[in-house]
């Protein structure tokens, strides 16, 4: 049974009395004047946290969760607490003071100045050991509730900061030899093995990929007594795990697995509403799974997923007031899927939503370089910029060779992508000039392609191949026409030396947006009557 | 809870896919079944993309183990399953300075360079130079080069698919027409028909149905 007995801080009319050096050494430093919120707001605000945390309802949780952000955030230059300080006041809880430094930490990441040393960094490390041996290591789920946004926040940060942490120890240019021996004395901390075996064994805690699957089946899922998996705590946590491996996965380079993990979610906005409400989460879901199918060529998936987040993400707007830190990363995430979109549409054309594509258009297609592989005049590859925006910050799992005090180990991760994806280009290159030669006619001989594109009929032969294998996702013959919908604009076969091309072409829908006009047409004229009646009815 | 039948065969492929599962894939102390694994692979003409990728990550997170032999092997193989991305997620995971310093992976990246961009002609002359002994590689690259060939063409000249097809005497040339229900023209032998595309490759035109129900709120009396 927890403590709950602290001794509570003494009566706010105490407070003017008291002498600043008090105040120093509750929070261990000096206290910068003119900050807007005193020390012993923050001090009693987290003791309330506390209590919310242990007497619940989760909603009030939630409601410390967030104006935690949004009061500490105001006050950036306000450092946080030791935990030792609040120690003092609110006792000696283990697991309050394992998720207090949680946010310590995720405040320090985010905001200090300099960068995170290296001690911070393994006293982080050792915070989240502690707090998952406190989920995990016990044979009775915990008993707290803690809102959905709050276990996101926690994965995606831990995710994060090993992330951080493989490119401290990789960007060696700068790095102190002081920290460099640390590096080398403690392997273990933030090792690739550790990070997955805390992501895997909440995976397995919470069963979470046998819930998932069930709910795809449409049938029910027995818990067999596992108290574990029914705890909402518990199955969010597996959740978010297996998203956190995605991420993993997908920074690793490893696209095969990060996809196979998340086999078990479906990709649908909706279906992903139901499980999981955290806005953010499906938006980093879709943009990484999105990702890999890009990188993998299968461009039709990629842009259905990002289609589908983009305009999830522009209904989504006017709720996305809660958290302005959440909106921050969502924005920056779409913004990047509009980038991967671009791309997969110039190399696959098709037909997307209108509303997307417009915006598309202006900002995004219009900035690539044309062709996409073209060199600049200084002999570099603008394309380069556009994907070192667009994807994820690449990291080496493997261990860092110390001797060579350089930031190649840092860089070489996402050398290695952009070489192979542009090798895979390179593959692709001559696929668009095919593509608008063959849209200028109906039937075209080979020999006259040739000529057009200034090669022989031997060497245009395997490009209407290579059109063929790169691109075809599905067959023709079992196209429908929702398929046709959405599908390649353009088609053909070889008969002898004749191409013969098939143009797919969609007449634009006007129905939806005739209805929508006479709908908002009614709703006008009837309100407009509404207002004058009431002004009739008043003037009597 | 039911019981279940246990199946009597434990085949190596399932044996394998249980000492992947979950947090064990990671586990060094694997790496050394996955090493003889892909000789297996060979050696029974069958292939498990799963465990080789498992295998590839391993070398990722302790380059000191890496193999250049197994990762061609696992190369090669990845390029039996095409028209499948396999060799291009192999790819990403290999160290680039690694794969230059072995003569076989660089040979297996110029045959994956060559038969992704369909230049069959010259990955046959290239083979005929390298010495691949994976029994039942040529037949199942022959198998991708016939399905990119069937999405492509109506009619081919039999020139054309002879040097597509790489080194096969006569009969089993003709055998492998047969077997692919393909035709010789009657009036040409000079060509080969592959497959009816007419029918379903045609510019198609499509207007938008519009339906009762979506117009059904707006159409009332006023």
């Amino acid at each position: 049974m927890m403590d709950l007995e602290y001794p509570p801080y003494g009566g706010g009319s105490a407070q003017s009395t008291s002498n600043q050096q008090d105040f120093d050494h509750y929070y261990g430093g000096s206290y910068g004047g003119g900050a807007s919120i005193s020390r012993r707001e923050i001090i009693e605000h987290f003791a309330d946290f506390r209590r919310a945390i242990h007497e619940g309802p989760v909603s009030l949780v939630q409601h410390y969760y967030n104006s935690n952000y949004e009061t500490m955030i105001q006050n950036y230059n306000t450092d946080w607490p030791s935990a030792e300080a609040l120690k003092e006041h609110v006792g000696d809880d283990q697991l309050f003071l394992t998720l207090y430094k949680e946010m310590y930490f995720r405040h320090i990441y985010a905001s200090k100045p300099g960068g995170v040393s290296l001690e911070e960094r393994q006293e982080s490390y050792m915070n989240y050991i502690d707090l998952f041996n406190l989920v995990l290591a016990k044979d009775h789920p915990l008993k707290i509730e803690l809102p959905d946004q709050w276990l996101w926040d926690i994965i995606e940060e831990f995710i994060y900061q090993f992330q951080s942490f493989c490119n401290f120890r990789t960007k060696l240019a700068k790095r102190s030899d002081d920290d460099i021996e640390q590096l080398k004395r403690n392997m273990k901390i933030w090792n690739v093995h550790a990070v997955l075996n805390v992501m895997h064994s909440l995976v397995d805690k919470s069963r979470i990929v046998e819930q998932l699957e069930a709910v795809k089946k449409g049938v029910p899922f027995h818990s067999g007594g596992d108290s574990f998996c029914q705890t909402n705590l518990y199955k969010m946590f597996g959740y978010f795990s297996l998203i956190g491996l995605l991420k993993l996965h997908t920074l690793t380079s490893d696209y095969y697995m990060a996809l196979k993990t998340i086999e078990c979610i479906d990709l649908d906005v909706t279906k992903q509403n139901d499980v999981c409400q955290v806005f953010h989460c499906i938006v980093a879901t879709n943009y990484h799974a999105g990702f890999c199918y890009t990188m993998m060529r299968n461009y039709e998936d990629a842009i259905r997923v990002f289609v589908d987040t983009l305009i999830y993400v522009q209904r989504s707007k006017p709720i996305m007031v809660a958290q302005t830190f959440q909106n921050d990363a969502v924005n920056k995430t779409a913004d990047q899927m509009m980038t991967l979109l671009a791309i997969c549409l110039t190399l696959n054309p098709m037909r997307i939503d209108e509303t997307i594509y417009l915006h598309l258009k202006e900002k995004f297609i219009d900035k690539l370089p044309k062709p996409l592989l073209s060199v600049g005049a200084d002999g570099k590859l603008p394309f380069r910029d556009n994907f070192a925006y667009a994807c994820p910050k690449f990291i080496s799992p493997a261990p860092t060779i110390f001797e060579q005090r350089n930031d190649s180990q840092w860089a070489e991760p996402f050398n290695r992508q952009i070489e192979v994806f542009t090798e895979e280009l390179q593959e692709q290159a001559y696929i668009p000039d095919v593509r608008s030669y063959l849209k200028l006619y109906t039937t075209m001989s080979i020999d006259k392609l040739a000529t057009f594109m200034e090669k022989t009929p031997q060497e245009v032969k395997p490009l209407l191949l290579t059109f063929k294998h790169k691109l075809s996702g599905t067959d023709t013959a079992n196209k429908t026409e929702e398929d046709f919908q959405s599908s390649a604009d353009i088609d053909f076969y070889v008969d002898k030396n004749i191409i013969y091309i098939a143009d797919t072409k969609i007449t634009r829908r006007y129905s939806d947006y005739l209805v929508k006009q006479i709908l908002k047409y009614e709703e006008l004229t009837r309100s407009l009557s509404e207002g004058l009646n009431i002004r009739h009815a008043g003037n009597k | 809870m039911p019981s279940v039948n246990q199946p009597r065969t434990n085949t190596r492929a399932e044996e394998v896919a249980r000492k992947l599962k979950g947090i064990e894939r990671y586990n060094p102390n694997c790496r050394s079944m996955l090493e003889d694994y892909v000789q297996y692979q060979i050696d029974n003409n069958f292939y498990d993309f799963d465990a080789n990728m498992a295998l590839l990550k391993m070398y990722q997170f302790d380059p000191v183990n890496f193999q250049g032999d197994k990762v061609a092997d696992i190369l090669l193989l990845a390029l039996t399953n095409l028209p499948k991305s396999d060799f291009l997620l192999c790819k990403y995971l290999l160290d680039s300075q690694k794969c230059q310093e072995n003569p076989r992976i660089v040979e297996a990246l110029q045959f994956s360079e060559l038969l992704e961009s369909c230049r069959f002609q010259e990955f046959w002359e290239q083979l005929d130079r390298a010495s691949v002994k994976i029994p039942g590689f040529e037949n199942r690259i022959r198998e991708f080069i016939c399905q990119t060939i069937n999405r492509t063409y109506q009619t081919i000249s039999r020139q054309e698919l002879q040097l597509a097809l790489g080194r096969l005497l006569g009969n089993e040339f003709e055998g492998l027409i047969k077997a692919r229900g393909w035709k010789v023209l009657a009036d040409d032998a000079n060509y080969i028909w592959i497959a009816n595309h007419e029918e379903n490759i045609k510019s198609r035109n499509i207007v938008e149905k519009i339906k009762f129900e979506h117009v059904a709120p707006v159409m009332h009396t006023a």
